[in-house]
């Protein structure tokens, strides 16, 4: 096929992309996002397989058979835990308008801006080296399916064409200037859309090939005979599973996948799905590499055909004209989307840790251009988009021929798995500190680097070379021990500033704080509110900052009449700007217009803290609320059937007047009871009330608990007889001296209350009730126990709470529910305790616990 | 809850794919023309998926 013809198809299909972006983005307008849904979330994960996934997976297998799999299991492994680990990183990044890698590794560490500055500049070393690889690709295909031979100067070369054409795309879609959230609408969905597109290219070539292979099998029964390298000679267990776990820990840590992942998602419950969606598409995608592989090298070994490019020279091979474009737009996709969102993320953190600091720090550049942040920085990312991509355009150039596609994609593996452990510890530990991960990150990287590359420079390493590893193995081993060493010796070894230790309970507790964390003003300074306008003014625009600053205001209850802004609002700003700037930036703008306040970690946690203790309290007075609702409907309950009853015996008395004397003397015994009842539930409750609110009068002196049972048993003897329960006193330390402070009348009132629990409960002539009085060196103790039916001990819990009565068919008094209630509310205000030891069927025994009187 | 199940298939899922386990799978032999040891990642891969997929999205909590 013509070069030309090709140059403008893709250039075309780069422009049908960009009106599926434009489409996009217009339905968002319309508020119906295309985005928002599982499925186009998981297909927006596979930005992951990018032109090496393609092109590299069928290169490799060639050579070194299935350990390429460990690229794809690595990250199911992580997706299998993604509703735990990522779900919890989302929630942070969403809550701190966190947009990149950088970003949030610095924030996490109390805004440390060379923590940020250093991620920036290592994501850019592994970065282009990846995008140089996707360049490659991009030429190479090219190549092949034009047979042009590559130009040696540069601005010959069609495939600097289409280089241009895809840097211009990017600037189209990429920086947008009113948008906070960094959300990309369009260019998520043209990424979803090369992902469907790169996967139905390999199967379709896949089931091609394979069906070749079959006719080409019966033919010649060799080809069957081709066999793949064991994973046990090749490289073996020890480096598998060194890969298996790298490639599971660098794949949330590419600054691509971060963004699609973190960044772009529009819903938490999208993961739910994705988490096995993605996964799928990984199966699926690599369903088809043996058979291609297999032909590959049974059918273009022999032509010297670069394994890496097989997947586009066999649909060639077989003269597949329409199947080899196909392919060749698949591959174009894939590389494409790679590139457009790696120079994205990192032109992002370039820009929010490296240039908006070094132009904010310059003396009155903020106040100078306060209007005009927001271009400023949209500009500075264009730039770096355009200098990203001729870094990895040279790359391409001066590396053509060295490299494979899988060694460079592993190399950058190696390095961005770097930033693993300050996050992942960083967002389970507390303690991991801002120096820990300074120390981490940079041992880690300065390992993996020399161990990477210095022996292309000549310089053996070998001694620390581990037997039976291969270099990518070796370098990740050492440099990712060293990395958590450093960090967690160096975490445990220093203190934390007030700042990091507020971010650090924030990224760790995330799931606990994110109701607060809005409104947790950590912050502590004044800044004026015409200044926070201006700030905002340059990113959102006047109206917009009008709007925001209200709505704010109003979902806080503040009040914008005060030249000074209420912390919340400084807060927010802050957080708004991050969106644009990240947070270092974000913080220097708002530092430049405020005086701010150290605070110190106490504080942060005690801040925290109430917030907390605010939602709790707000739960126990819903609870409150509901246990007085249920204390009204028994009250009212208890109260009518005493007055039923007193109102129907008057009115029998009334219509009937022909009734006998002693039945009229009979209804009005039952009067009088029923009157009884109905005044002692008054006082009762009267009396939990006041216990309840703490206003009951206590008489408080030395009493002896002994005479406390005689005063009871006054009162309770003729009780008993009536109901022929038999009553035992055992006061054997009768006359002790011990004495107890207390109020006399209520400690009798407690104990009629428990005795009359236990009538109840007995059954008349075998009842028993035993009261016994004893005593250790600091407390008296006071026993009443009966043997009746006993209270199953799931019960024993609630009895105390107002009118709880355990159903028992044998009761014969009639209870109100209040007696153990009001007991135990006097017990507490004695300074003892009252508890239940009893099980179904042997009986019931209560023990006072009370302090001794100190001084008798 | 669901969080420990998830837990377990990742581990269930480290076990299986690596050695000794690995090993035993990791042989020369093919079935109907695929490679035996193919065949057995793609089991263990879409046993992960499923295992996943149905935990996540059960109604229970």
């Amino acid at each position: 096929m013509g070069v030309w013809e090709i140059a403008f198809l893709s250039i075309a299909y780069l422009g049908i992309l960009f009106s599926l972006a434009f489409w996009a983005e217009k339905k968002k307008a319309q508020n119906k996002s295309l985005i928002n849904n599982p499925l186009i979330y998981a297909l927006s994960l596979a930005i992951y397989c990018s032109a090496w996934t393609f092109y590299g997976s069928v290169g490799q297998i060639t050579s070194s058979g299935l350990s390429f799999l460990s690229v794809y299991l690595g990250p199911t492994l992580i997706m299998i835990l993604a509703w735990g680990i990522v779900r919890k990183i989302i929630r942070i990044a969403k809550i701190h308008n966190i947009t990149n890698i950088a970003d949030f590794i610095s924030t996490r560490y109390g805004k440390d801006s060379r923590i940020g500055l250093g991620v920036t500049l290592i994501s850019l070393f592994a970065g282009i080296p990846y995008i140089g690889l996707q360049i490659k690709a991009i030429a190479q295909s090219f190549d092949l399916i034009t047979q042009a031979t590559p130009s040696s100067t540069f601005y010959l070369d069609p495939s600097f064409v289409l280089f241009i054409a895809l840097t211009v795309f990017i600037l189209v879609l990429g920086p947008k200037k009113f948008d906070s959230s960094e959300k990309h609408e369009g260019m998520i969905f043209t990424i979803a859309m090369e992902s469907i597109i790169k996967l139905i290219a390999f199967i379709a070539v896949g089931i091609y090939i394979s069906i070749q292979l079959y006719k080409g099998w019966q033919a010649d029964p060799q080809l069957a005979n081709i066999q793949l390298p064991s994973i046990e000679t090749n490289g073996g267990y020890g480096n598998w599973f060194i890969q298996f776990i790298l490639c599971g820990v660098a794949f949330l840590f590419l600054p691509r996948v971060f963004h699609v992942a973190v960044v772009e998602i529009n819903d938490e419950e999208n993961l739910k799905q994705a988490s096995w969606i993605f996964p799928l598409y990984m199966l699926l995608i690599n369903l088809f590499v043996i058979p291609l592989g297999i032909a590959g090298y049974a059918i273009l070994h022999r032509g010297g055909m670069d394994p890496d490019l097989y997947v586009l020279g066999l649909p060639l091979h077989f003269n597949s004209n329409v199947l080899a474009f196909i392919v060749y737009i698949g591959g174009f996709s894939a590389a494409t989307g790679m590139v457009i969102m790696e120079t994205m993320a990192i032109s992002s953190m370039i820009s929010n840790n490296l240039i908006m600091p070094l132009l904010l720090q310059r003396k009155g550049f903020i106040s100078e251009n306060q209007t005009n942040l927001g271009r400023i920085n949209q500009n500075i990312r264009r730039i770096m988009i355009i200098f990203i991509m001729i870094l990895g355009y040279i790359h391409y150039r001066e590396t053509e021929q060295l490299v494979n596609l899988v060694s460079v994609g592993m190399t950058s593996f190696v390095i961005v798995a770097q930033f693993a452990p300050a996050t992942l510890l960083g967002i389970y530990w507390k303690k991991a500190s801002r120096q820990g991960a300074l120390a981490g990150i940079f041992v880690g990287f300065i390992i993996s680097a020399a161990l990477l590359f210095l022996p292309s420079l000549g310089i053996s390493t070998d001694t620390f070379r581990i037997e039976g590893l291969n270099p990518i193995s070796n370098a990740a081993y050492w440099s990712i021990s060293f990395n958590l060493l450093f960090l967690y010796g160096v975490s445990i070894m220093s203190e934390q500033s007030g700042k990091e230790a507020n971010q650090s309970y924030l990224f760790v507790d995330v799931f606990e704080y994110s109701q607060n964390v809005e409104n947790s003003t950590i912050w502590r300074g004044k800044a004026r509110l015409r200044d926070l306008k201006l700030a905002l003014h340059g990113f959102i625009g006047k109206i917009n900052t009008e709007q925001k600053i209200k709505q704010i205001a109003m979902a806080n209850n503040i009040s914008l009449q005060d030249v000074y802004a209420d912390p919340i609002l400084v807060t927010q700003t802050e957080k708004i700007l991050a969106g644009f700037v990240g947070s270092t930036s974000a913080r220097l703008i708002i530092s430049s217009i405020s005086k701010e306040e150290q605070i110190g970690m106490s504080e942060v946690i005690r801040l925290l803290q109430k917030s907390k203790d605010l939602q709790e309290s707000n739960a126990a007075l819903v609870k409150i609320d509901a246990q007085k609702n249920d204390f009204l409907t028994t009250v009212t309950h208890e109260i009518r059937s005493p007055i039923t009853s007193i109102r129907s015996l008057s009115e029998i008395m009334v219509d009937h007047e022909d009734i006998s004397n002693e039945e009229r003397k009979a209804f009005l015994e039952t009067i009088i009871q029923e009157s009884d009842r109905l005044s002692r539930l008054v006082n009762q409750v009267l009396d939990l009330e006041k216990l309840a609110a703490g206003k009951a009068n206590f008489n408080m002196r030395p009493i002896d608990l002994a005479e406390v049972i005689e005063k009871a048993m006054l009162n309770f003897t003729a009780i008993a007889k009536q109901n022929f329960v038999q009553i035992s006193i055992d006061l054997a330390k009768k006359r002790t001296n011990r004495q107890i402070e207390g109020d006399f009348e209520k400690l009798v009132q407690v104990i009629i209350n428990l005795l009359s629990n236990a009538i109840k409960n007995v059954e008349p002539e075998k009842g028993l009730i035993q009261v016994r009085l004893f005593e250790n060196a600091t407390h008296l103790f006071l026993a009443v126990e009966d043997n009746g039916i006993g209270i199953d001990p799931k019960f024993h819990d609630q009895i105390f709470e107002k009118f709880k009565q355990v159903d028992n068919p044998n009761r014969k008094i009639e209870s109100s529910g209040l007696g153990l209630s009001i007991s135990k509310k006097i017990i507490e205000m004695h300074h003892g305790t009252i508890h239940l030891e009893s099980s179904l069927g042997h009986g019931a025994k209560f023990i006072i616990k009370l302090p001794i009187h100190k001084t008798a | 809850m669901r969080n420990n199940r998830l837990i377990l298939v990742a581990i269930v899922f480290i076990g299986l794919l690596n050695f000794p386990i690995l090993r035993f799978f990791d042989t020369p032999n093919d079935f109907l023309g695929i490679p035996v040891i193919y065949l057995y990642f793609l089991a263990v891969w879409l046993g992960a998926i499923i295992s996943t997929g149905i935990i996540l999205n059960r109604n229970s909590k």
